[in-house]
């Protein structure tokens, strides 16, 4: 994931330093690139996770998108994410992959498609039991600065394989269920990359975990919960049977911080370390069905 | 429409040679790469309508022919920004970037040549959608809208790889959405 995010930063810091902005329109003669307004993949990286794998997909592009918001085939929450999915080619490897397959050893390529417009191909391992997340991250175009920069990491930094947690595995009505947020602990994510004198650090804190139970009612807490046999302190009671889909909604809050070597006037040189400054956050979700059933008591004759 | 003729020259060779490394010596119908085509005749290609239960090869070679016949009314279009040139080829959000990129020309005062020899896999089909990768060699250059010249000019020479979805609209086959990938080093 480093790798991805140093892509991710090189092609961003290329355009900070580059920064060329052709105002005069092209001469007669000269050259021209078809469809010059595509969206253009610049990163494309996968993650292992605990069920399967992430795709995580840098794209620079003018269709609307939101920033960091996340896009799967299993959970698809925030309005405006958008939605994809990913399959293998059925045709076979033709004269196209069979040259990329050298360099991509023990990978396949997969179709990943989105609602947006977006698609574009992802190398997946060949044992990858299945595609679990689409991330799309829409990067700036044009001359950017740090902040934007920084922003573009933060919804790049894989997430660990969070799940909904719950307890009984089917809900009893007017009994509380018990609910927790499984495979993440709520640590401190980090991402950081140097690119010449200069050095861009992300750091990544849950702020808010928001819990949206499918009969309507909702909490809003701070807490992760606590995985059975632990009395999580996250409870709900249904007041119906049904097949409730339970959502989590995790608000993460993000900051950054640049540190740059500079002369110092003297034939030396000079680190600065900037302060550290917010990202605006970015909310995932996750989602799991749950059952809630009826206890039903059954009247036996006796004598 | 000389730039035509060349561009669909270079086309139709690249179909046939696609197709004939993508057939694998099946019987695959490949679209006939024509001599002299006009460009009235290009932008007018038929595309083979949806059968009861095509060949998945039968799809291929459709979907081939409408992507080529696509890139033809996509180099009419900017030759002459015109964009109903191309409205029977591409829909969605790729004919809406065709569109932008029309204006762009017009207010730039410019047209393009499209020069490319494509080199493309289907990858992915089904009787609704199909994928296909070009990497192609583009030599496309800019001309005066009004005169449209110069009628030769050196491209740059250099290679797009394009990842691009095709839907089946109506019965035909149409390009609705693409992506740039970045280009292998050669």
């Amino acid at each position: 994931m480093r790798h991805a995010i140093g892509c991710v930063l090189g092609l961003a810091f290329a355009l900070l330093l580059v920064s060329s902005v052709y105002a005069e329109p092209p001469t007669p003669g000269s050259g021209y690139g078809p469809r010059p307004n595509r969206p253009e993949v610049v990163e494309t990286n996968v993650v292992a996770t605990g069920n399967g794998v992430t795709i995580f997909i840098g794209v620079r592009s003018t269709i609307p998108g939101t920033p960091g918001a996340p896009g799967s085939t299993v959970v698809v929450n925030v309005p405006a994410a958008p939605v994809c999915t990913a399959a293998v080619p059925n045709i076979g490897y033709q004269s196209t992959f069979a040259q990329q397959l050298p360099d991509h050893p023990g990978e396949l390529p997969w179709v990943v498609t989105c609602d947006n417009g977006l698609f574009s191909i992802a190398w997946i391992p060949v044992d990858a039991p299945d595609v679990t997340e689409i991330v799309i991250e829409t990067l700036p175009e044009g001359p950017t600065d740090p902040r934007l920069v920084a922003q573009s990491l933060f919804g790049m930094v894989p997430l660990p394989p969070v799940a909904v947690g719950a307890n009984p595995g089917t809900g009893l009505v007017a009994l509380p269920s018990w609910f927790w947020v499984d495979g993440y602990g709520g640590e401190t994510l980090f991402g950081s990359e140097t690119l010449g004198d200069t050095t861009v650090d992300v750091e990544i804190t849950p702020e808010r975990y928001d819990w949206s139970f499918g009969d309507g009612a909702t909490l809003s807490t701070q807490s992760l919960g606590r995985r059975y046999p632990q009395q999580s302190d996250i409870q709900h009671s249904y007041e119906r049977s049904s097949t409730m889909d339970v959502r989590l909604d995790i608000t993460f809050g993000g900051r950054y911080r640049v540190t740059t070597v500079e002369d110092d006037g003297e034939g030396g040189t000079i680190v600065v370390v900037g302060p550290w400054e917010p990202l605006d956050p970015m909310v995932r979700s996750w989602t799991r069905p749950y059952p809630v059933q009826q206890m039903q008591s059954v009247l036996t004759a006796g004598r | 429409m000389r730039e035509m003729r060349a561009g669909a020259v270079a086309v139709g060779i690249m179909c046939a040679v696609v197709l004939a490394a993508c057939g694998g010596g099946s019987a695959t119908p490949s679209p006939t790469p024509t001599a002299e085509p006009t460009a009235t005749a290009t932008a007018t290609a038929s595309v083979p309508t949806a059968t009861a239960t095509p060949s998945r090869d039968a799809i291929v070679a459709e979907v081939s022919q409408a992507y080529l016949a696509y890139w033809d009314a996509y180099a009419d279009a900017v030759l002459h920004l015109d964009i109903t040139r191309v409205e029977r080829f591409a829909s969605g959000a790729e004919l809406e970037g065709i569109r932008e990129e029309i204006e762009t020309l017009r207010a730039d005062g410019i047209a393009a040549r499209i020069r490319v020899e494509h080199d493309f896999d289907v990858i992915s089909v089904n009787e609704s959608s199909a994928v296909i990768v070009d990497e192609y060699v583009n030599n496309s250059f800019v001309v005066d809208a009004k005169t449209l010249a110069p009628e030769e000019a050196d491209g740059p020479g250099d290679v797009i790889k394009d990842t691009i979805l095709l839907e089946r609209v109506d019965g035909r086959w149409v390009v609705t959405r693409g992506a740039r990938e970045p280009a292998p080093p050669r």
